[in-house]
């Protein structure tokens, strides 16, 4: 079983709010990851309690909200941030992944180490694929995130495939 | 008496709101309003143009909780519209994994939302700090929750391995041999749930409202996967193909989100709803278990909701023991699924762990769809939640501003809308 684990985040169906799992899918592609788990858990947040469990490390990839400029990337941990969301518990559907790894903590599950990487979002509305803001940043993204993995790029990956075209829903 | 102020705004993941809203002063009550958006339709219009194998996968993402669910409702809708027939293997394993999203559903809600509310504490977090025992309990059967789905869906949540017809991968007998003994342990973890929400029922509050409750019926079988559409105020069983005569739509000034009728001017689906109409058949366990709550048919208060999902996580494992008994004495058979586009209508309906669901689809002949139509069971709510108000409300004025604010929140908790489930789990600012 992987020491370390590697989640995406968000709806691909909304515009920028796929950009995780997309990310997701060009590491898969483009770079040897048999040594991870690579996991799209889409928007079941508080699932990923259960993913992160007795890990080492946890690397989730997610649409920010971080007021920074659209197609911005930053990598941080949870204590470099603090939550914005006001929260009501009137429903499982709301929810916020700085909680779920709180819990993970009180459980004593939660990995010593968690990386979060933000990408500030120009769109979110329904029905449209990766903006543009965002699409040309993909390789420094990928970039950034190997490179907190060391991933190494696989021999023939040199391109994107067609079945990874930003907006598939799979 | 005080003047009454309350504004709770539930603060989703996309751009809607589900607010309470009261206003009251000097004992007389002013506004009382359940406001809700419209749930997410644009997936219906996402659909249309798509092949016939991708609705699937697009309508999985509507929810993170219920993905299995709609995943399952879609594929029968297209099913039926392309003349698909499916083995009783592949009919036996998608109850199982929709069991799996029952029993998910289930133990979140009870134990992430209702269970800090009956034990005094804010969310689950510091309720993990002040009673340990209690959310390992919920995790653990969350978890295997979880496993079971990605057993057979092929991924924990927005399953991967449903197709029209049957499945891209079938899990071995091994795998479902191991979830067997797993589930035959939970039974244990379940009890013990059971036997913490026992222990704290009498906090829930004790107000009743004659309501009609809608459910699918099948002979025989507690169901929620086949079946009918049955009310509590008729006798008569409609067939699912016309649950737009059930459901009759309507709008209303003060929500956008559109209200549901049928013989009453709402009605309530959910976990109470199907045991109003099912509970006479109940496995033993299953039946046990709302024994010791007292749970008996005809119950018409809307907080005993997460008192009849912890029956009915007793139920789907109990059944699913059985179905897993079918299956593994005839053994797993190779199977691939062979599907010809062609014009047609098909629906599909099954019981989302809130609520009964339908979905429609047309296709033309070369399989792409024309044309869309979910009800999903938040919506069929909203109207109910909003007659639940204006009954309690008047009963508990005299409780205080933060106590009023605590019941109404807990009602609406009752039913766990789906508001959307859409966006960003991150909106952060840096320190």
């Amino acid at each position: 079983m992987a020491d370390t684990v590697v989640i995406a985040l968000g709806n691909p169906l909304l515009s920028d709010e796929g950009i995780g799992a997309y990310l997701l899918e060009q590491l898969k592609e483009r770079y040897e990851h048999d040594d991870f788990e690579l996991h799209d858990m889409g928007t079941a947040g508080l699932s990923v309690v259960h993913v992160i469990a007795h890990k080492q490390k946890a690397v989730i990839i997610d649409c920010a909200f971080m007021n920074q400029k659209a197609g911005t990337i930053r990598r941080f941990t949870k204590e470099q941030v603090r939550s914005l969301k006001l929260l009501h518990g009137l429903s499982l559907h709301e929810g916020d992944l700085l909680s779920t790894i709180a819990l993970s903590e009180s459980l004593g599950e939660c990995p010593e180490s968690i990386v979060l990487f933000g990408i500030e979002p120009a769109s979110i509305a329904a029905g449209g694929g990766l903006s543009a803001a965002l699409l040309c940043n993909v390789d420094k993204y990928l970039g950034l995130i190997a490179a907190e993995l060391h991933l190494k790029p696989k021999q023939s990956s040199a391109y994107l495939s067609k079945k990874n075209h930003p907006g598939d829903y799979a | 008496m005080a003047k009454i102020n309350i504004d709770v705004h539930h603060v989703t993941r996309v751009e809607g709101h589900g607010n309470i809203r009261v206003r009251a002063n000097d004992g007389t009550i002013e506004e009382v309003q359940w406001q809700v958006p419209e749930a997410p339709r644009f997936f219906e219009a996402m659909v249309r143009g798509r092949s016939f194998e991708d609705i699937q996968t697009i309508v999985s993402r509507i929810c993170g909780i219920c993905s299995v669910t709609h995943s399952l409702a879609a594929t029968k809708a297209v099913e039926e519209a392309l003349g698909v027939e499916i083995s009783e293997q592949t009919d036996i394993l998608r109850i199982l994994m929709h069991y799996g999203e029952q029993l998910e559903s289930h133990s979140l809600h009870v134990g992430y939302l209702v269970a800090p509310d009956l034990l005094g504490q804010k969310s689950v977090v510091p309720l993990a700090a002040s009673h340990p025992d209690v959310v390992k309990t919920i995790i653990k059967i969350h978890r295997l929750s979880n496993e079971w789905m990605e057993l057979i869906g092929g991924r924990m949540t927005h399953p991967v391995t449903i197709k029209p017809g049957g499945f891209s991968k079938l899990p071995k007998e091994k795998e479902l041999r191991d979830l067997k003994n797993r589930l035959t342990d939970i039974i244990g973890d379940l009890h013990i749930l059971a036997d913490v929400v026992l222990s704290l029922v009498d906090k829930l509050p004790d107000f009743k409202r004659d309501t009609e409750y809608i459910a699918l019926k099948q002979p025989e079988l507690y169901t929620f996967y086949h079946g009918n559409i049955a009310s509590t105020d008729t006798p008569k069983v409609v067939d699912i193909h016309q649950f737009e005569s059930v459901a009759n739509e309507y709008v209303t000034p003060h929500s956008t989100a559109k209200w549901t009728k049928w013989h009453r001017e709402s009605y309530a689906v959910g976990a109470l709803a199907r045991f109003n109409i099912n509970g006479d058949l109940l496995l033993p366990e299953a039946k046990k278990t709302a024994g010791k709550f007292g749970l008996s048919k005809g119950t018409c208060n809307p907080y005993m909701n997460n008192v009849a999902q912890v029956v009915e996580c007793v139920q789907v494992v109990e059944h699913s023991l059985e179905l897993l008994d079918k299956l593994l004495s005839k053994g797993i058979v190779p199977e691939i699924p062979k599907v010809e586009p062609k014009a047609g209508e098909g629906v599909g309906c099954v019981e989302a762990p809130r609520g009964i669901l339908f979905h429609r689809y047309a296709f033309n002949g070369k399989g792409e769809c024309i044309r869309a139509n979910i009800c999903i069971p938040t919506n069929q709510n909203h109207a109910n939640i909003q007659k639940d108000f204006e009954a309690i409300v008047p009963q508990i004025l005299d409780q205080g501003q933060d106590q009023i604010r605590l019941l109404l929140e807990m009602l609406v908790r009752a039913y766990d809308p789906c508001i959307s489930c859409s966006t960003h789990y991150l909106d952060v600012e840096f320190v």
